[in-house]
């Protein structure tokens, strides 16, 4: 075994030593941003008020509340590991930046959870019950920046509001990222949420890029992934989100009196998504929920397994409540909610009867789409009206999109269980029917640039275009890194 | 005295519209003719006047009157006979040229060895005789019910028996209960009530008012409801004063008292539930443990959630007074006690609103909520105990000086289970309603207690022949005590059956939706439990100094008063809620099966921030202190025998504070609120005959917001369907009030008042369903909206035809308030526009009618009231024109009476005969709701949505009363 190491060593060396090129390979390390002053570690941090860094590499133990006041700024540096006890949160009324990196991911936790492997269901893992609490930012808080980090075990219940209600929160909500400032920026990317109670996030407004992200084991029998409200616009693009409770990604604007709810979601990978919301039926559950008042731009999604496909809400009895806003505009972000080129793989007949989603759990206004793979405008012909129900037997398995480490078909119910990565890779094979199906048509589907700041530290790292292989990661290695 | 002139003149002309209707007199003699014992009306006794060879005879009228008209003016002589009572001596009375002479008389009966005694201007006070004099007499605008028109109305409790009063509208609690007075479309907040004269303190959690439906009618000996305010009275009363005063010992000894039954009509339709009250801890767990101490599952017994059905007892009622005087009628001393055990009930549906809207195509259409996400349909199963005694003692040092100690103590103890099934409504049809993707069954059961009690100390003291004094100490305590409101909960998901149709979506072409033939229901599965404790006390102690001072100017009675007063308060709320997580069949995403309550099983390992309680970083944990000092003077001078004013002024100095348990990161954890208010005062009376008289006041007032109002934290413990949430920014609100009112009083028993009010309302406070940005969840918040104008006019008339009497009041207000909402509009958003709509709780039409029937040779009295609330607004709405409004709504009561000899009534009553519903609804179009194939329940039109229905049904009192 040992030998076999070296030989192997050997062999890549000699092959590095025989490509080499023009110019020199270097690496020159980035400077680390610090703000203020070095927060140490050489103590738990009870509950206050903080401000200034957590150094690189450093563990911290929380306690208690972590506080940012107005106009403070917290930063933390890459690789930072923050194990939060007695449910703690961080309560940020001014700036909080999160900088890991590939190379030195940050993790906040509890540290009295593991993650587990294989099957989940809310009695047997600890992922459903919230560890610590979540990063509660009030409408003070201008900008939120979080990269390569991973918030795992968040959501325990607020014991009490972390800022006056107006905010919309109740004590006893399990959120793990709730953000309202309707002028703020909050970034999310290239991050990990692992396990929530209730929603994962609640945005109620603002600009938002929350990109290549993965989410797993969010909700626990309710709760969405991404869950924007408000008068919330931005980008909700190449992320994995697998074993949501609910839906993947959600809009509606809720609540809103500052506009209205806007979001493109594409080339996101949604895996095994709907499937714990028991109590009640439908439970507006799937991969895609589009509500409210809102508009979105729902484009080069893979859908396997979900409980129900791309939805665009309805109102009942007529009315234009929970209805979707699918009407023209031409002051808003985009010129009007439209979606398609989403490609769908069914392993039941439930499944497969819902991708265009009909109206038994709740009104609907989703056309079927002729881009779609399956093609379900032709599927179900010219006459179809939205919401009625169809029979979808043929298209069980169908369209397999050849995951480099999943196999499809699953086993019966495998996904109403597997609701985290672990080994698997949702890479497409060279080959995949999904593989450039995508569209990459600026007029159909571009990202919001509005209001995003694009920076290193105090932005977005990338917004990255739409890409034409479908789901969150592409061939040409573009798109989500994890 | 020179300004007044032109008034003057005004008054004239007002006479002259108003009383060119009615006939002209001439000289009439009249009078009533009672009991010299008991007061009680003679009713058939003979009355005979003689003058030469003239002579007339006359009965006493079912009205308890005698009259003679258009008589020959002159002298005559005048003697009453009647069976049983010694016939009286011979009186003068003198019929005046165009003039009335009254002469009441008193006899004596048979029994009594004393001679028969003439009695001028004795009345008993509990005679509606007395009550008109009060009215007649007051300084200010007032309507008197007395305990006879209680005892005979259908009325149980004092707030009931308010509700027949002209300009006041009541609401509701859960029990069917009339718990507070709206008087002239001033809320509820905008009025006081006083016992003897002392402002009270409230057991409400949140509110200042005093729920009225605590106060047994047995201990009242009669009410008062002042509709203007003089400078001696306390300046926060805008819509009125309800003074509540209580029996007085009596000139002899009295013993009089009731017993009785009942029943509601709603247990005959529906079982009563009830629930084990031995196991209900009285503090919370976070009262017990050292803070942020984790409580135990056991700490949280099952057996009050365990609940049991079947037939509610008869409702029990009792009362007994006592009274007497001693040392020469030096001592007086009563004792009153009640006692009221009655099973109450109502059935309920709400549709949730919630803070979505469709859009509107433009800013002249309002928004639609014709679509909601969830119904409750609640069935209230309530016992309510209510205790109530007085007790009284006054003792005359002199002519010149006395002082009364006076306590009194009231008990309501409310048990009660509210189950609710709410549905969660999904896209799919089945039999023609919208159906349900889910039912939560939740089984609350909750202990209230509250309690109210006094004691008051007052003098009086004539220091000379010009100058007195009077002073009141008081001291009172309300509290409220909701130990353990705890929360079972089930769940079951709903599926359509599969094999159904899909058919045209009403009202959106191009849609379909799928027709169910069945619904299949999943298993029953254990919810979350929540257990809420929470109590507060109110101790007010007050003292109040009146000096008077009458004088003469210009040869004219002036009467000069000044006063002082000062109160403080303190106020404690509490509350500790805990939310016990259900548990998960292992290896699965489901809850528990249910089983039995008992063999529920909760934990807290998964979540141990759920075993810490709420109190100790909870708002509604909260201690709220007031300082008031008033002071007064004021100067009443009778110009001349017509014309008498009453003019002065008020100062009121309010010093607040309150500290809550709210994190110290949050604005609004205390606050200190100073102001003062400088309230002037006018009253005016013109009497243009002895019996017609025209009244005319100005005054300002002040409402100051309730404690709860500030504390800017949700509070989920009230019965809406919306948590409450406070305002810490709350500005208290300056009215200015004028009223005008004409009175004739024909009869000793008719009477016919008409008037008319203006108020300007500058910051009113209103509740408007506002939201939070968290989501679909709205909040009820009081806010101040802008100024608002109110005005109106108000009839009341009572008239006698024989057997039958009528009496009519009926008030017509006019509010109106313009305020920015919100409305969301296609491609343009969420935008303002202004709406003007009526004051929130305010009704336009407000009616009363009762029939009277007295029939006395058979010893029969009924009553049959109507009680009429025009439609007015329940809740604002940030959005235009969704306010949401409650039905007009009519309540038909009856009561009937039988006297059983000289000692004994029989008596019976029944109330609600109409089942009344109570209604809220939102003006919209709501065809698709009310047709087709989507349906919600409890729909009446298409041309608005209910989204609340309540039914309390009937309810029957028997009993006997019995007086020696």
């Amino acid at each position: 075994m040992k030998n076999l190491k070296i030989i192997s060593l050997g062999l890549s060396l000699l092959a590095l030593a025989s490509c080499s090129k023009k110019t020199d390979s270097v690496v020159v390390s980035k400077p680390l941003v610090q703000i203020g002053k070095a927060i140490s570690n050489a103590s738990t941090l009870t509950a206050g008020s903080y401000k200034g860094t957590f150094l690189a590499g450093q563990t911290y133990t929380v306690s208690g509340d972590i506080t940012v006041n107005a106009g403070d700024t917290l930063l933390i540096q890459k690789g930072v590991k923050i194990n939060m006890t007695n449910g703690a949160n961080f309560i940020v009324n001014g700036d909080l930046i999160s900088l890991g990196t590939s190379d030195a991911p940050i993790t906040i936790t509890d540290p009295s959870k593991t993650k587990q492997t294989g099957a989940s269901t809310v009695a047997s893992d600890n992922a459903y019950t919230g560890g610590w609490g979540g990063i509660y930012c009030s409408n003070t808080s201008n900008l939120v920046v979080i990269k390569w980090t991973h918030l795992d075990f968040g959501g325990a219940a607020l014991k009490t509001l972390p800022f006056p209600a107006s905010a919309g929160l109740s004590a006893g909500d399990q959120y793990v990222l709730f953000f309202e400032n309707p002028k703020g920026v909050f970034i999310l990317e290239d991050s990990w949420l692992y396990g929530s109670p209730d929603d994962a996030t609640r945005f109620y407004g603002g600009y938002y890029n929350i990109m290549r992200n993965t989410m797993e084991k969010c909700g626990s029998t309710g709760g969405d992934g991404f869950n924007a409200k408000g008068s919330s616009v931005g980008n909700m693009a190449y992320n994995l989100i697998i074993g949501s409770a609910t839906n993947g990604t959600k809009t509606a604007s809720d609540g809103t009196t500052a506009g209205q709810c806007q979001f493109t979601m594409y080339n996101n990978t949604y895996v095994n998504d709907g499937f714990r919301n028991t109590g009640v039926y439908g439970a507006r559950s799937g991969s895609v929920e589009i509500e409210n008042n809102s508009r979105a731009l729902v484009y080069n999604n893979l859908i396997v397994d979900c409980n129900f496909g791309v939805r665009i809400a309805g109102g009942p009895g007529g009315a234009k409540v929970y209805l979707a806003d699918t009407t023209s505009s031409t002051t808003a972000l985009f010129p009007k909610t439209a979606y398609g080129y989403n490609y769908y793989y069914a392993d039941n007949v439930a499944m497969a009867n819902q991708i265009v989603p009909t109206s038994v759990a709740q009104p609907v206004v989703t056309h079927p789409q002729a881009t779609d793979i399956p093609n379900m405008a032709a599927l179900l012909g010219t006459n179809y009206t939205f919401g009625a129900v169809y029979d979808g037997t043929t298209l069980v398995g169908k369209n397999n999109p050849m995951f480099v480490n999943y196999s499809l078909p699953a086993a019966a119910n495998f996904w109403t269980t597997q609701a985290s990565v672990d080994s698997y890779n949702f890479h497409l094979q060279a080959g995949s029917p999904a593989a450039g199906k995508g569209t990459t048509n600026g007029n159909l589907i571009k990202p919001i640039t509005t209001g995003i700041p694009v920076d290193p530290t105090f932005g977005s790292s990338e917004i990255t275009l739409p890409g034409a292989d479908m789901g969150a990661f592409q061939l040409n290695g573009t798109g989500n890194h994890h | 005295m020179i300004s007044l002139l032109p008034s003057k003149r005004l008054f004239f002309l007002l006479f002259f519209l108003v009383i060119s209707s009615l006939a002209s007199f001439a000289q009439t003699v009249q009078g009533t003719v009672s009991d010299s014992k008991t007061g009680e009306t003679l009713i058939g006794a003979n009355v005979r006047i003689e003058k030469g060879t003239t002579v007339f005879n006359t009965a006493v009228k079912l009205d308890g009157t005698y009259q003679f008209k258009n008589i020959p003016a002159g002298s005559y002589k005048l003697q009453v006979s009647f069976i049983g009572y010694k016939t009286t001596k011979e009186y003068e009375v003198e019929a005046i040229k165009d003039k009335t002479t009254v002469l009441n008389v008193a006899m004596l009966d048979n029994s009594t060895a004393l001679n028969e005694v003439a009695v001028i201007e004795y009345v008993s006070k509990e005679t509606d005789n007395s009550a008109r004099n009060v009215e007649k007499n007051a300084n200010n605008t007032m309507n008197v019910i007395s305990a006879n028109s209680i005892a005979l109305s259908p009325d149980v409790l004092v707030s009931n028996v308010l509700s027949r009063v002209s300009g006041i509208s009541i609401d509701r609690n859960n029990s069917g209960d009339a718990q507070h007075v709206i008087i002239r479309g001033m809320e509820k907040q905008y009025n006081t009530t006083l016992i003897n004269g002392v402002k009270i303190p409230s057991p409400d959690n949140k509110n200042r008012y005093v729920p009225l439906d605590i106060f047994p009618a047995d201990l009242v000996e009669k009410i008062e409801v002042s509709k203007s305010l003089t400078p001696a009275m306390e300046g926060d009363a805008s819509g009125g004063v309800v003074n509540l005063v209580m029996k007085t010992a009596p000139d002899h000894l009295r013993v009089e008292g009731n017993f009785g039954t009942g029943y509601s009509q709603l247990f005959f339709n529906r079982p009563f539930v009830s629930f084990d009250r031995s196991s209900v801890r009285s503090k919370a767990p976070g009262e017990l443990l050292p803070p942020l101490g984790a409580a135990l599952i056991t700490d949280f017994p099952y057996q009050n959630l365990v609940t049991k059905t079947g037939n509610a007892a008869p409702n029990a009622n009792a009362s007994l007074t006592v009274g007497n005087r001693f040392l020469n009628n030096k001592l007086g001393v009563i004792f009153s006690g009640s006692y009221q055990n009655a099973y109450q009930g109502d059935n309920s549906f709400v549709v949730v609103q919630e803070n979505t809207v469709g859009p509107s195509p433009n800013i002249n259409t309002p928004n639609q909520e014709t679509a909601f996400q969830s119904s409750y349909n609640r069935q209230y199963s309530s016992r309510l105990s209510r205790l109530g005694a007085i007790a009284g003692i006054d003792y005359k040092f002199n002519a010149n000086n006395s002082i009364n100690l006076f306590g009194t103590y009231l008990q309501l103890n409310e048990y009660r289970v509210r189950e609710t099934q709410t549905s969660t409504y999904s896209g799919y049809s089945y039999q023609g309603y919208v159906a349900t993707n889910g039912i939560d069954n939740l089984t609350e059961t909750r202990t209230d207690l509250q309690s109210i009690y006094n004691v008051t100390l007052k003098g009086k003291h004539q220091i000379n022949d010009n100058f007195k004094l009077d002073w009141t100490l008081a001291n009172s305590e309300a509290g409220h005590k909701q130990p353990d409101i705890a929360t079972f909960k089930t769940t079951y998901s709903t599926s359509p059956a599969p094999g159904g149709t899909n058919q045209p979506t009403p009202g959106n072409p191009g849609s379909s939706t799928y027709v169910a033939p069945g619904i299949i229901n999943g298993p029953v599965l254990v919810g979350n439990e929540s257990r809420v404790w929470a109590h507060n006390t109110d101790k007010d102690f007050s003292g109040y100094l009146n000096l008077h001072y009458d004088a003469t100017i210009f040869g004219r009675k002036a009467l000069f008063t000044v006063g002082g007063m000062a109160r403080r308060k303190t106020r404690d709320n509490f509350v500790d809620s805990y939310s016990l997580p259900n548990t998960l069949v292992a290896g699965t995403n489901n809850a528990e099966p249910y089983t039995t309550v008992q063999d529920a099983t909760f934990t807290f390992a998964n979540n141990p921030g759920n075993a810490l309680g709420s109190s100790y970083s909870d708002p509604g944990v909260y201690s709220f202190n007031e300082n008031i000092q008033g002071g007064y003077a004021m100067l009443q001078y009778f110009v001349n025998s017509r014309l008498d004013f009453l003019v002065g002024e008020r100062v009121e100095h309010t010093d607040q504070s309150y500290m809550s348990n709210l994190p110290a990161t949050f604005p609004g954890k205390s606050a200190a609120i100073n102001y003062s208010d400088y309230l002037p005062s006018v009253n005016l009376k013109y009497a243009l005959t002895t019996n017609q008289a025209i009244r005319a006041s100005y005054f300002q007032s002040v409402l100051r917001p309730a404690f709860a109002d500030f504390i800017p934290y949700p509070n989920a413990t009230a019965d809406d369907p919306y948590e409450t949430i406070g305002n810490p920014y709350l500005q208290h609100t300056v009215i200015n009030n004028y009223d005008i009112r004409y009175e004739f009083f024909p009869g000793v028993f008719d009477e016919f008042m008409a008037g008319a009010f203006y108020k300007s309302l500058t910051n009113p406070i209103e509740t408007v369903l506002s939201a939070g940005t968290k989501g679909a969840a709205l909040f009820l918040e009081p806010q101040n909206l802008g100024n608002a104008h109110n005005y109106g006019a108000e009839l009341v008339a009572k008239k006698f035809f024989g057997n039958i009497g009528v009496s009519v009041n009926y008030t017509y207000t006019q509010s109106q308030i313009t305020t920015p909402k919100s409305i969301d509009i296609i491609n343009v958003g969420v935008t303002t526009r202004d709406q003007t709509r009526p004051l929130q709780g305010q009704a336009a039409h407000i009616a009363n009618v009762s029939l009277l029937y007295k029939d006395t040779k058979k010893g029969i009295d009924a009553q049959l009231s109507l009680a009429y609330t025009g439609e007015r607004i329940q809740a604002v709405s940030k959005y235009y024109g969704l306010d949401t409004w409650e039905k007009p709504a009519t309540y038909l009561d009856l009561s009937a009476q039988k006297e059983l000899g000289r000692h004994f009534i029989l008596f019976a009553k029944a109330n609600n005969l109409l089942n009344t519903p109570y209604q809220l609804f939102i003006k919209q179009n709501n065809t698709n709701n009310y047709v087709g194939i989507l349906k919600y329940a409890h729909q009446n039109s298409p041309n608005y949505t209910t989204v609340q229905y309540d039914q309390y049904y009937a309810r029957y009192n028997l009993g006997m009363r019995f007086k020696f």
